[in-house]
């Protein structure tokens, strides 16, 4: 049984233990023990969810002790400070089903409660050699240490849950791209104009058996469009993970039970990225050295370089603007996704048309304008093979498919060489004419495709009831019939005679 | 045996005439050929209450389309042959009917469905006529989709089934695009080995016969075209039958109905050429009939 330490009383039996400013009885240590292993990370749950857990995380020591009767418990000691700390720290152990003690080196006695407001005492100090001796108003115990728990290692083993309202969230994303991937998720992200930062990380072999290490592509991006996370999510060998705390991601769509923006023991430079729940966590002791994923995109360099020299003679100055020209290419066609049909493709479109599956009626759209229609398709043209076939070479820009533009600028600097009209989509002819089309101009081509049609108004207001009756259609799928399908069949010619 | 063919039946009636009559997917059996598809109706009742039930209350609604009626015959074994033989005829354009060696299939399962609705004799009462009209007057509504799946190196095609998920995975990667066709009755016998159009089509028309007021309910169809054929002829041969037949007919374009019936007029088969005086005097009693009916109705 423990005394309740009184008012105004001074002295204390239990080795360590002494009154603070306020009278409360205080060791310099904090105790806390918990019965089992996910108490004890409910515990850090719970606490990283309130503050923070790095005021006491230098001095703070996790232990499996384990009683004389075998049983096995996990305690944190902490520096105690003050009575405010064990108080907050007193609070969430309640709630995470454990017991607050205090003392100083071997004998813990129970930390203050409702019932004893400044604290306890023991009345006789148990005689045993174990290392840690703990009373409680409803126990007394002495534990052997057993091994010590790093909390770092604690986190890194912790399975992240699944929870898709992350995906959700705005902001920077970390992304790993198996070897392979990298060169498509680069020129993706570069035809794009997705600004990102990549670099080559290597991690030891998986086992003996393989040679070179494991490669993977670190991709740091400040913002995703959301056009692009269904590809980048879904696509296997990807990962997106978002920075949850400074040198920790976790991958979108899940979260770490603990929050780690709280508890800093994954400092920068490394980095841990904690992946599916079957999944080991990727460790790098430091982060790769960055690039602009710009600098790896596709560069055409000339034999020699022209060397500028200044002339003194303003009358030598050359002007050196040349005309656009549109010449043939030998490139395979990529990105055809328009087409001008004019003359006599008109009546050729008219003819396709009735053969165009609803899929790419719905999808195309198309804009009638006094010099021929222009269809655009985003996933492809080919469903159209009618008239003259554009490819986009940036957005808002196209030129004849199978053509090349000279001189060989950027198809940014070509843009801006004709006003980056905003609103407004080039198509550049094989004449070097450029026609503007409007983009409010291309509608649907379903909705243009169909000419008016006669029609009667109705003369029946029934609608409701017509809907209550309305059945749907009776369509036929078919599925094999089975082995020897005919066996029920006799031949025609049986049946006649 | 009997038990096999109960089962049969029952899987007749819920995956080829309900849907048939209430909408929604049918599901061609088992080819059943004449033999099996005559018999499998003889002694059997829907045991199912609750699909009888919602069969009857569709089947009054289209009868009260033509007749002031509240109910109609239950399913004869003869309206079951009928089930069976469209049952076949789906079949037969069923692509998986048939392997590399045994094309020929198709085109023997045509004639066999045909074999069995010829054998069905044509209703013998006005209300036998009318109940049957009531199980198959959709038969011309049912479709078929068909999906064309292309990808960036190649192409798929699938005749009224939809399309695997794992053609369609990464449609932006791969550059998927998935085009569906609505095909109708008329239209699938083609590209069926072995199997022209006009087999289709003919198989189609003896079909469509066994059901005169189906037949001529649908006259305005663009295929197959409507002939005479002894049902419908013994159906507009008597009063009642020509009112339902009117009845039916009033519910189409008059143009398109008196360009069919001279058609129809027109190429009388030799066996049937005694009643061309009745084919001229129903055309001529419908004339003035739609006429009256298009006068009144603008009034």
């Amino acid at each position: 049984m423990l005394e309740r330490v009184a008012v105004h009383q001074t002295r204390l039996r239990t080795p360590g233990l002494g009154l603070d400013a306020k009278g409360v009885a205080l060791g310099s240590k904090g105790l806390v023990l918990l019965p089992s292993m996910d108490r004890l990370v409910a515990f850090f749950a719970l606490y990283t969810r309130q503050g923070s857990l790095a005021d006491i995380l230098r001095s703070l020591v996790v232990e499996v002790v384990k009683s004389r009767l075998g049983a096995r418990e996990v305690t944190l000691t902490f520096a105690a400070e003050s009575s405010d700390r064990m108080d907050r720290v007193s609070e969430i152990v309640r709630l995470a089903g454990g017991y607050t003690f205090t003392g100083t080196s071997r004998h813990f006695v129970q930390y203050r409660d409702a019932a004893a407001p400044f604290g306890y005492d023991v009345p006789q100090i148990l005689h045993a050699d174990a290392g840690l001796s703990l009373y409680h108003s409803a126990f007394s115990q002495a534990y052997e240490v057993e091994r010590k728990i790093d909390v770092r290692q604690l986190l890194l083993r912790l399975s992240a849950h699944p929870d898709p309202s992350t995906a959700l969230e705005p902001g920077p994303r970390l992304m790993v791209a198996e070897a392979g991937l990298d060169p498509a998720l680069i020129h993706y992200f570069v035809r794009s104009g997705v600004e990102a930062d990549v670099g080559v990380a290597e991690w030891p072999p998986e086992s003996s058996f393989d040679e070179a290490p494991v490669v993977r592509y670190i991709f740091q991006v400040p913002e995703i469009p959301p056009r692009m996370v269904p590809l980048l999510t879904r696509t296997p060998g990807l990962g997106v993970f978002i920075p949850v705390a400074p040198g920790a991601a976790v991958l979108s769509g899940f979260r770490h039970p603990v929050n780690l923006r709280a508890c800093p023991v994954f400092g920068e430079p490394g980095l841990v990225l904690f992946r599916r729940p079957s999944e080991d966590p990727l460790e790098l002791p430091q982060v790769p050295a960055m690039g602009d994923v710009k600098a790896f995109a596709r560069i055409e360099s000339r034999a020699q370089a022209l060397r500028a020299q200044t002339t003194q003679d303003p009358k030598k100055l050359v002007a050196i603007s040349l005309p656009l020209r549109l010449v043939p290419s030998s490139e395979p066609w990529r990105h055809v996704t328009a087409t001008w049909v004019r003359g006599p493709d008109i009546d050729l479109l008219r003819q396709v048309a009735y053969s165009l599956g609803p899929d790419t009626l719905r999808r195309a759209r198309v804009a009638f304008t006094e010099e021929g229609i222009f269809i655009r398709h985003q996933t492809g043209i080919e469903g159209i093979p009618v008239g003259e076939l554009y490819r986009e070479i940036h957005t808002g820009l196209l030129i004849p498919a199978g053509y090349d533009a000279l001189p060989a600028v950027a198809p940014e600097v070509l843009h801006r060489a004709f006003g980056a009209p905003t609103g407004q989509t080039l198509f550049l002819g094989r004449d070097g004419r450029a026609l503007a089309v409007p983009n409010e101009a291309f509608v649907s081509l379903e909705v243009a495709l169909l000419e008016a049609q006669l029609w009667a108004p109705a003369k029946g207001v029934q609608t409701g009831v017509t809907a209550a009756l309305a059945t749907e259609l009776p369509e036929v799928f078919l599925s094999s019939p089975g082995i020897r399908p005919m066996r029920d069949v006799a031949a025609a010619g049986d049946e006649k005679g | 045996m009997a038990d096999d063919l109960a089962e049969r039946f029952d899987e007749l009636v819920t995956q080829v005439l309900a849907p048939l009559v209430l909408g929604g997917r049918i599901e061609p059996v088992r080819p059943l050929g004449p033999r099996l598809g005559l018999a499998i109706g003889e002694g059997r009742k829907i045991s199912d209450s609750e699909l009888r039930s919602q069969l009857d209350v569709a089947r009054v609604r289209v009868a009260r389309l033509l007749a002031p009626v509240d109910t109609v015959d239950e399913v004869t074994p003869e309206d079951v042959a009928l089930v069976a033989a469209l049952n076949d005829l789906l079949q037969a354009s069923n692509l998986e009917l048939s392997g590399a060696f045994s094309r020929s299939r198709h085109a023997k399962l045509l004639d066999c469905a045909m074999v069995l609705a010829s054998s069905v004799s044509r209703p013998r009462t006005i209300a036998e006529a009318l109940a049957r009209h009531t199980l198959f007057a959709r038969a011309l509504e049912v479709i078929r989709t068909d999906t064309t799946v292309s990808w960036w190196t190649g192409s798929a095609s699938f005749r009224g089934q939809p399309a695997p998920t794992r053609l369609t995975r990464w449609r932006e990667l791969r550059r998927v695009r998935e085009d569906t066709r609505r095909i109708p009755l008329v239209d699938m016998g083609t590209d069926v080995p072995h199997v022209t159009s006009d087999m289709w089509l003919d198989a189609l028309n003896v079909w469509l016969a066994r059901s005169p007021l189906t037949d001529l309910a649908t006259l305005a169809r663009r295929s197959p075209a409507f002939r005479w054929s002894e049902p419908s002829l013994s159906l507009i041969a008597t009063v009642p039958g020509r009112s339902l037949a009117f009845r039916a007919l009033s519910r189409q374009r008059s143009a398109d109905v008196h360009t069919a019936l001279d058609r129809a007029a027109a190429s009388l088969q030799a066996e049937l050429r005694p009643a061309e005086p009745l084919v001229k005097a129903f055309a001529q009693e419908v004339g003035t009939g739609l006429a009256m009916f298009s006068k009144k109705t603008a009034a």
